[in-house]
C-alpha cells in the first residue's frame, strides 16, 4: 500500500509534463477529428462517386440479382469469394468499398414478417460517405419492397416494379448521415490515441521506475521489513491504476466529442479491447524505459523517438494508404500499425461476425504480444542487473 | 549479542574488500567502525544488511542468521546509508512517512512516529520542503529521520556526517547518543576519529578489510607505547637546551619551530614535571603550555604505519 501510494506521490510532481502532453494531444486530436469530419461532407461530391460493391449472396434467391440490377447504373459491382478474410483484405486495400451480405433465409423473412429475424449485413470501409448514401438507398429499396409485398405483389413482380420506378428521385434520410459522422469522430479519435498512450505510458511509468531504481533508494527499501513481493505488487498496482486513469480520461473525452454516442455504440467494446492492448503496450514501454534509462533526459528521448516513430510509421498520423511498399513492409513491424488496422476494421463494422472476430483478435494479439515481449525483455534485464550485484 | 560477524570475506573481482573480518556487538553499545576511505566500512554494512552477497563467513543479528528475506530481523533495524536515500519528488514529511510506512502500517501510529522523528532531527520548519531545497546538513538530518522513525532496536549509521556543517554535526552526534540512551544499539562508521572518540563506547579500527584493533578508546590508546605530546611557547631556545630536553627520560622526539617547542613522550610518569624542571634550571622563559594525549590517529599510525586521513 505504501509503495502504491508513493507511486502517485511521485507522479504528482510530473503532473505538469503529463498535462502538457495531454493538452497538446487533445488540441491536435480535436482539430484533426473535426477537420476530418467536415471534409467528408464538403470535399467529396458523393453523387458522382461510384462505389466498388460486391454481394455475398448466401440466400441464393432473387433479391441478390435484383439489387445488383437496381444499382448497377450507379455503382460498380465486383465478384467476390465467400471468404471473409479475403473480403476484409480487399476492403482494407480499397479494392472494395462495400460488401453486402444477404444471409440465408432473408428473402423468406421478407415474405413472412412474423418469422423475419435475419437482417442484411455489410462489411465496409469506414468513414465513406458514399457508402452511407448507398446504405440509405438500400434501406429505402427494402422498405418499398416490403411495402409492395405486403400489398400482394410476388417478389419478382415487386422487384420489377421497383426497377420501373427507378427514375423517380430517391429522398435521402439525412438523420442517418449525421449519426454516421459522429461515429467517425469516435473512430478517428481512437486512431490517434496510441500517441497519448505511448508518450504518457512511458513518462508516467518510466519516471517513477527511474526513481525507484536508484541504487540508494533500492538498497534502502531492500533493508526495510516490507517484502520484495509486496513492494512489487504495490508498484504493479500503481502502474495499472495509472493506466486505468489514462483510459478513463480518453473515454470521457470521446464521450464528450461523440455527444455520448460512444456509450451506446455497439463497436465500443471492440474499440476498448484494442485500446486496452495499446495501453498495455504504452505501459510496458514505460517499464522498459524506466529500467534501462540512466536519467530523465533518456526517458524524454525514448518518449520522443519511440512516440513519434511508432505513430508516423504505424499509420497513426499518416494514413496507411499513402505508404509506399517499402514503408508498408516496415510498418508491419510496428504494433501501432496493427492497432490502426484493427481500429479501422472496427470503425467500419456494423455487426460483429465470427469471421470479423477471427480477424480482429489476432491483430489485437499482435499488440499484446509486443507488450508482453517488451515486459519480458525488461524482466530479463532486471534479473541480470540483480545477479551482477554481489 | 546484537551483531556477530565471523570470518567475513568479500571480494570485488580481484579486490579483497573484507578479509576474514570479525565483529561482535553487544546490546546497548555505541559501536564505532573507524577506518580510512576504502577500508571496507560500507562493504561491512552492506553485507551485514544482506544487500551484498559475500564469499565466506557468517552473519548473525539478534542471534539469528541474517538473510535477504529476514524481514523479522529487518523490522528492528534502522539504516542510515552513506549516500542519502530520499525521493526528490516527496516533501520532508512525505519522505519520512514513506520510509516509516515500510515498517509501520498502522496510520495513526505512523503519524505519531513521523512527528516524533521530525522533532528529533529538528526539521519542524521544513516539513513541506523538498530535499533539493535543503542544505547538506538538513538533508543528512532528513536521511536520519527516515532511518529512525520506526524506533528500531539497532541503528546503523554509515558516515552520517559527511559534508555536514559543525552545527548540524553536533546535533547529529547528540541525537545518536540520545537514541542510545533510549535503548538502541548503535553502529557508527566514520573516518573522523574525533567523532568516534566523542560518542563511541567501543571502537574497531579497520584497514584493508581487516579489523586491526578493537577496544574502548582508552584501551586502544593503551595498546600503543605513546604518552603525551607537550608543546611550550618559547621565544628563544638555545641548541644546548634543546639537546638537554632530548636527553630527558621517555622523550621520543623534540622539535622547535615557530617559537614552539614540541616534545613527544612515550608512556611514563612525571614527563611534564621533568620538562618544566629542566626549563627552570636553564632559566628559559616560556609562555603558553599545552599537553596532548595520544589520539586514535596515533594508534592507527602506530599499527598501520599510515595516517588515518589521506
Ligand atoms: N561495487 C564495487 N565494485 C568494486 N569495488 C568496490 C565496490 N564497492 C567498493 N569497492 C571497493 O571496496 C573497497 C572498500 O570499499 P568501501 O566502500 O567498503 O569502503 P569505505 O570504508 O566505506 O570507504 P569510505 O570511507 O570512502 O566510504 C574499496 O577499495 C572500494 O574501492
Ligand atoms: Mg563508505
Amino acid at each position: 500500500m505504501q509503495v502504491f501510494k508513493n507511486y502517485f506521490r511521485i507522479l504528482k510532481s510530473y503532473k505538469g509534463v503529463i498535462l502538457m502532453y495531454f493538452i497538446v494531444f487533445l488540441s491536435v486530436a480535436i482539430v484533426m477529428s473535426i477537420n476530418n469530419n467536415t471534409s467528408f461532407s464538403e470535399g467529396q461530391s458523393f453523387s458522382a462517386t461510384k462505389l466498388k460493391l460486391a454481394i455475398v449472396d448466401r440466400d441464393q434467391q432473387t433479391l441478390g440479382r435484383a439489387v445488383k440490377r437496381y444499382f448497377e447504373g450507379e455503382h460498380e459491382f465486383a465478384d467476390v469469394e465467400e471468404d471473409e478474410n479475403a473480403i476484409l483484405n480487399e476492403l482494407y486495400w480499397r479494392q472494395l468499398d462495400y460488401v453486402l451480405v444477404i444471409p440465408k433465409g432473408y428473402e423468406e423473412g421478407l415474405l413472412d414478417a412474423d418469422t423475419s429475424n435475419s437482417e442484411l449485413e455489410c462489411m465496409k470501409v469506414p468513414g465513406n460517405y458514399t457508402s452511407s448514401y448507398f446504405e440509405a438507398e438500400l434501406q429505402q429499396y427494402i422498405a418499398k419492397l416490403t411495402g409492395l409485398l405486403a400489398s400482394g405483389y410476388s417478389i419478382t413482380e415487386a422487384e420489377d416494379e421497383l426497377d420501373a420506378l427507378k427514375e423517380e428521385t430517391v429522398t435521402v434520410r439525412v438523420a442517418s448521415f449525421v449519426n454516421e459522422n459522429q461515429n467517425d469522430i469516435i473512430t478517428y479519435f481512437f486512431l490517434l490515441v496510441p500517441y497519448l498512450f505511448i508518450s504518457l505510458g512511458t513518462i508516467g511509468v518510466g519516471m517513477i521506475l527511474l526513481r525507484l531504481n536508484e541504487q540508494e533508494v533500492k538498497d534502502r527499501m531492500e533493508c526495510s521489513s516490507t517484502p520484495l513481493k509486496e513492494r512489487n505488487i504495490g508498484l504493479i498496482g500503481g502502474i495499472f491504476a495509472y493506466g486505468g486513469i489514462l483510459l478513463l480520461v480518453v473515454l470521457v473525452v470521446v464521450g464528450i466529442l461523440s455527444k455520448g454516442s460512444v456509450f451506446t455504440d455497439m463497436r465500443t467494446p471492440y474499440f476498448l479491447l484494442n485500446l486496452f492492448a495499446m495501453l498495455l503496450f504504452g505501459l510496458s514501454l514505460g517499464f522498459f524505459a524506466g529500467t534501462v534509462a540512466k536519467n530523465q533526459e533518456a526517458i524524454s528521448g525514448i518518449v520522443n523517438i519511440a512516440g513519434l516513430a511508432l505513430c508516423f510509421l504505424g499509420g497513426v498520423f499518416v494514413p496507411i494508404e499513402f505508404f509506399g511498399d517499402g514503408i508498408l513492409k516496415a510498418a508491419k513491424f510496428f504494433p501501432t500499425y496493427w492497432y490502426v488496422v484493427t481500429n479501422e476494421t472496427i470503425g467500419g463494422m456494423t455487426k460483429m461476425t465470427s469471421a470479423l472476430a477471427k480477424e480482429l483478435l489476432p491483430q489485437i494479439g499482435v499488440v499484446l504480444g509486443y507488450a508482453l515481449a517488451i515486459s519480458a525483455v525488461t524482466l530479463v534485464i532486471i534479473s541480470n542487473k540483480r545477479s551482477r550485484r554481489g | 549479542m546484537v551483531v556477530e560477524i565471523e570470518n567475513l570475506v568479500k571480494r570485488y573481482g580481484d579486490l579483497v574488500a573484507l578479509d576474514h573480518f570479525n565483529l561482535a556487538i553487544e546490546e546497548g553499545e555505541v559501536f564505532g567502525l573507524l577506518g580510512p576511505n576504502g577500508s571496507g566500512k560500507s562493504t561491512t554494512i552492506h553485507c551485514l544488511l544482506s544487500l551484498l552477497k559475500y564469499d565466506k563467513g557468517t552473519i548473525r543479528v539478534f542471534g539469528q542468521e541474517m538473510k535477504p528475506t529476514s524481514y523479522d530481523i529487518k523490522k528492528d533495524i534502522g539504516v542510515i546509508m552513506q549516500n542519502v536515500a530520499v525521493f526528490d519528488e516527496l516533501t520532508v514529511y512525505e519522505n519520512i512517512d514513506y520510509f516509516c510506512g515500510l515498517y509501520i502500517r498502522e496510520q495513526k501510529e505512523r503519524k505519531q512516529l513521523v512527528k516524533e522523528a521530525i522533532d528529533f532531527v529538528e526539521l519542524q520548519d521544513y516539513r513541506k520542503f523538498y530535499p533539493k531545497k535543503l542544505s547538506g546538513g538538513l538533508l543528512r538530518r532528513l536521511n536520519i529521520a527516515c532511518g529512525i522513525a520506526h524506533k528500531p532496536r539497532l541503528i546503523i549509521l554509515d558516515e552520517p556526517t559527511v559534508a555536514v556543517d559543525p552545527q548540524s554535526r553536533n546535533k547529529i552526534l547528540e541525537g545518536i547518543q540520545r537514541l542510545n540512551k533510549e535503548g538502541a544499539t548503535i553502529i557508527y562508521t566514520s573516518h573522523y576519529m574525533e567523532e568516534v572518540e566523542q560518542i563511541c563506547t567501543r571502537i574497531a579500527i579497520m584497514d584493508k578489510g581487516k579489523n586491526v584493533a578493537l577496544g574502548t578508546k582508552d584501551e586502544l590508546k593503551a595498546m600503543i607505547d605513546l604518552g603525551e605530546t607537550i608543546s611550550v611557547e618559547i621565544l628563544e631556545l638555545a641548541d644546548e637546551v634543546k639537546e638537554a630536553v632530548g636527553r630527558l627520560p621517555h622523550v621520543i622526539k623534540v622539535s622547535y619551530e615557530n617559537y614552539l617547542l614540541k616534545v613527544k613522550f612515550s608512556k611514563g610518569k612525571h614527563n611534564l614535571l621533568r620538562l618544566l624542571d629542566l626549563l627552570k634550571e636553564q632559566e628559559v622563559g616560556f609562555g603558553g603550555l599545552h599537553s596532548e594525549l595520544p589520539t586514535l590517529n596515533d594508534v592507527f599510525l602506530e599499527i598501520t604505519g599510515k595516517e588515518l586521513r589521506d
